[in-house]
């Protein structure tokens, strides 16, 4: 098994290593347009740079304490898992139908995933998607996604 | 002045103004309790309501909102760990844990108790030497600036005490992060891989209600089961007269600092209630305490958030510049009245001067019943069923991230940090170095490079300024007492 | 809570006028974007515009802000919308230079422009204890000492900044905030020497006195300051200053066009709109769509010199 407390410093080491191969092509400020004697590699090569060694030290001292080393419990548990599938298909019915359907369709999923019966979980998903969505829309003014499919049908 | 300060506490008391300041704390504390609503947006969305009020009323209303606003993202920071608003992502680390030791009523009570007492003294502050703290404002440019971010970046170190390197490195992935987008100098881009979106940066809206509120959502969802609530224990007993008297020194000092933070432009509620919460530790004679439930902790972060509230009608009020977003908003609604803000407002309309003052008072009064007569009401959302209150969160989550600037790219924004809040939780790296860094980092670079520019490339800035120079020593004082303090733990 | 029953009765009140207005345009909601933040100054003149606007039409507007890239997101996005005539843009002086440098990719040839707003000349200030006391003091003083007067400003590249310095073929020490409201507490403290922003955001510290105006960078004077010579009376050819107008995605029908034309001539005679705009020291500039689409090529190509 890998070991996430070696896995992790690895993978942001590589992460700088991208980001310094980067930097160098950042475009030079054009406009005539001046800069200080630090300009704007400066910051991000700084980061990264130390980002390296604060890794290399997390590795380190892993190494000293030898702990941890054998946990078998994934990052990803099934629930944690379907979490994430949950958000995404919800960003993505968001942006194909809108909110409000949306929300529906998403709530009416989760709850029969978990196989809840009860109806009044149902229910009080159903009010409180449409009450956010009157707050929003009517209360605070501010427009909710309207969906690519159904531009209009909200107005 | 006291005539005017009287008659500004009766027309606030008025028939016509009462329930306009009422119905504004009270909107402010809904806005600021749904994550990615901000009092900002709040202001905004207010304004052009008010140019059919009398001046007076409409001041009071929008104030109203922004004292409500930054106290109402502290409700669902300590019941969900989901703050509403940066500024009450530091009343997480405490807040939260008194909830799941079953005494969210406490922490709520403490929580608005602190908000009240750092509004007031705020106020008090204000009214009685806004001109002096407005000259001390002015004292700042880019050197202090960059001085004041630096110090605010030594607080990772604090607020990562299991193990620093953690945090430095949470702190180094947040910094990098906030060099995404058009470099603030030059308007070059960096990192934006072409994408329009990355231009103006990473937004810290979604990237909180990534990093609190949904990768809390995904770890609930981990160990749900079916008939767990929000909170398995609840006790709905407030704070005591013992807590209050154990938590007044910090929140003191905590108000006064907030509005020192307050009054400089550029520097808000986030960055306060931050360094409020470190120096409440640095101070403290059990810091083990903090991050595990210490309602100094607690009061310090809610008392240096809403003590900027005051603070930052300081420059808008002396000088007529706004402090921050909020009062940049409050600026176009004076403006709109007709009125001058800056010197001359305090001749030309004093009663305009006090009665913000007066309704300044009043909006805190106004904050302290509704909050703890709500606090009953707020604590029935730890007995809703875990099962429900999760998507609540991550839909909230989602409209909110997408409210604040009607983008599908900030939701995505959201989801990712998401994924990697809860990725560095099982890691046991702490996310809100990533935050701090997030709000601290722009601030402190192009603050740098700003001085250097202004000094022709000399760093002599770093040691000729004294306002600079005491932040640096506080930076590195900060730093010591952190390493010393690890050293004994 | 007076609010919302308002709110509910005017509602109602535009259902029932929508109804009664029976062609076929605009029947339902009119969304403004915003390319700019909830507050500033884009943002309060779009709101002010929507806010008088929304009765002539007879429907409601509601504003959408939608930032990024100095204005480039929020502009290229209104530009991709359908041009139904129900999603129209806001657009500032940034679709003019944005493009040029390579910084957005849509344009003004993407938009049917309907009206200007308003336009702002910039005004020059310094700190009311400057020893400069009109602009050949400044523009000698960087004659004498080239990059060395520090000037607040307000954006990077500065195009206030770089017509002044173009005309007269000097340099100023450039130092870039955050907009307006972080370089003149710049200017007020004294850590810069001079910054060029609009009347209407310095207009509090103008009147208080602790700004002194060196110019105003227009053709004539303006009326909010009228005490304020302009440069070219102190002999310096140089205008510049800042515009915002509503445009429309290129697909929308000339009809449409034309009704929101009529509409916004309106708005912006109206009582409330006027009123806004005199408080808050900004001059309305109503231009129909032929001068405007006019205007911006030309400003285009001014800028085209400056970026060149």
């Amino acid at each position: 098994m890998f070991n996430r407390g070696v896995v992790f410093p690895v993978l942001m080491i590589v992460v700088s290593a991208i980001i310094l191969a980067v930097i160098p092509q950042f475009s030079v400020p054009s406009y005539g347009q001046q800069d200080a004697s630090v300009g704007a590699k400066f910051f991000p090569t700084v980061l990264a740079i130390a980002q390296i060694l604060i890794c290399i030290a997390l590795l380190i001292q892993q190494r000293a304490k030898k702990i941890e080393a054998i946990e078998s419990e994934k990052i990803f548990s099934k629930m944690s898992l379907f979490g994430l599938c949950f958000l995404i298909t919800y960003a993505v019915l968001i942006h194909l139908l809108g909110y409000l359907v949306a929300s529906l369709i998403a709530f009416t999923l989760y709850l029969a995933y978990l196989k809840t019966k009860k109806p009044s979980y149902y229910l009080f998903a159903y009010v409180f998607v449409v009450a956010i969505y009157y707050l929003f829309g009517h209360v605070f003014v501010i427009s909710l996604p309207e969906g690519v499919f159904f531009r209009g049908f909200y107005d | 002045m006291i005539d005017y300060l009287l008659g500004g506490l009766g027309a606030a008391f008025s028939l016509s103004i009462f329930p306009v300041l009422v119905f504004g704390v009270l909107g402010g504390i809904i806005l600021g309790a749904l994550p990615g609503l901000t009092a900002t947006m709040g202001v905004a969305i207010l304004l052009p309501f008010t140019f059919g009020m009398a001046p007076i009323a409409a001041m009071v209303m929008l104030i109203g909102v922004y004292i409500g606003g930054i106290y109402g993202g502290s409700i669902a920071a300590i019941l969900l760990k989901t703050p509403g608003t940066p500024a009450s992502a530091a009343s997480v680390l405490d807040g939260y844990a008194l909830t799941l030791k079953g005494e969210a009523a406490r922490a709520l009570s403490i929580s608005v108790v602190a908000s009240f007492i750092g509004g007031l003294i705020s106020t008090i502050v204000l009214i009685a030497i806004a001109p002096m703290l407005a000259k001390f404002a002015l004292r700042f440019s880019a050197p202090e600036y960059f001085a004041l971010a630096l110090f605010g970046l030594t607080i990772i170190a604090s607020v990562s005490s299991n193990n620093i390197l953690k945090g430095l490195l949470a702190g180094t992935i947040g910094l990098l992060v906030s060099t995404v987008g058009l470099d603030p100098i030059t308007s070059v881009p960096r990192f934006t891989f072409g994408i329009m979106d990355l231009y103006n940066g990473i937004n810290v809206i979604p990237v909180l209600i990534g990093l609190f509120a949904i990768s809390e959502a995904l770890n609930q969802l981990e160990n749900l089961n079916l008939k767990t609530k929000v909170a398995e224990k609840f006790n709905s007993k407030l704070m005591s007269l013992k807590d209050l008297k154990n938590i007044l020194p910090t929140t003191i000092k905590s108000a006064l600092l907030g509005t020192s933070i307050g009054a400089v432009p550029g520097a808000g509620a986030d960055i306060s209630a931050f360094v409020c919460y470190n120096e409440a530790k640095r101070a403290s004679k059990n810091p083990e305490e903090f991050g595990n439930g210490s309602i100094k902790g607690l009061a310090a972060a809610e008392s240096g958030n809403n003590g900027v509230t005051g603070g930052s009608l300081v420059p808008l009020l002396t000088l007529g510049v706004p402090g921050d977003a909020v009062s940049a908003v409050l600026l176009g609604a004076l403006i709109v009245q007709g009125l001058t803000p800056g010197p001359l407002l305090f001749t030309q309309n004093p009663e305009i001067v006090y009665g913000i003052f007066s309704s300044m008072l009043v909006a805190n009064i106004v904050m302290l019943l509704i909050g703890l007569f709500g606090i009953r009401f707020f604590c029935q959302i730890t007995k809703v069923p875990k099962l429900l209150m999760i998507p609540i969160i991550i839909f909230l989550s989602i409209v909110g991230a997408y409210a604040i600037n009607n983008s599908m790219f900030d939701v995505g924004i959201a989801i990712v940090f998401g994924v990697l809040g809860f990725i560095l939780g099982k890691l046991k790296i702490p996310t809100s170095p990533i935050l701090l860094a997030i709000i601290l980092g722009p601030m402190a670079e192009t603050n740098l490079r700003r001085s250097l520019l202004m000094y022709d490339g000399s760093w002599s800035f770093l040691y000729e300024r004294p306002i600079a120079l005491a932040f640096i020593a506080m930076a590195i004082f900060s730093l010591w007492s952190t390493i010393r303090r690890n050293k004994k733990g | 809570m007076n609010k919302i029953i308002k709110s509910v009765i005017f509602m109602a009140g535009v259902l029932a006028s929508v109804s009664a207005f029976s062609a076929d345009y605009p029947t339902k909601n009119i969304r403004l974007i915003v390319p700019f933040g909830a507050g500033g100054g884009t943002d309060s003149v779009a709101r002010a515009i929507a806010n008088s606007a929304k009765d002539i039409l007879g429907t409601s507007i509601s504003v959408m802000n939608r930032t990024g890239g100095s204005g480039a997101v929020g502009m290229s996005y209104g530009a991709q919308q359908r041009g139904d005539g129900y999603t129209l843009t806001v657009v500032t002086r940034e679709i003019a230079s944005l493009p040029q440098m390579g910084l957005m990719q849509n344009d003004v040839n993407d938009f049917k422009l309907i009206r200007m707003i308003n336009l702002d000349p910039a005004v020059v200030l310094v700190n009311k204890d400057s020893p400069f006391n009109n602009i050949n003091d400044l523009i000698t003083e960087a004659k004498a000492h080239p990059g060395e007067v520090k000037f607040a400003s307000t954006a990077a590249p500065n195009f206030y900044l770089m017509a002044l310095e173009k005309n007269q073929g000097i340099k100023l020490n450039a130092i870039p905030y955050n907009g307006s409201s972080e370089a003149i507490p710049s200017v007020l403290g004294g850590h810069t020497a001079v910054t060029m922003v609009t009347p209407g955001e310095a207009i509090s510290q103008l009147r208080s006195g602790q700004l002194k105006a060196l110019g105003v960078m227009s053709k004539k004077r303006i009326s909010y300051i009228p005490n304020v010579p302009t440069l070219i009376e102190q002999g310096v050819n140089v205008t510049t200053g800042t515009w915002r107008g509503i445009a429309a995605p290129k697909s929308t029908p000339d009809k449409i066009i034309k009704t929101l034309g009529k509409a916004f001539d309106q708005a912006m005679a109206s009582d409330n709109f006027k009123h806004f705009m005199t408080k808050g020291a900004m001059t309305i500039h109503n231009m129909n769509a032929v001068e405007f689409t006019q205007f911006v090529k030309d400003d285009t190509k001014s800028l085209s010199t400056l970026i060149q």
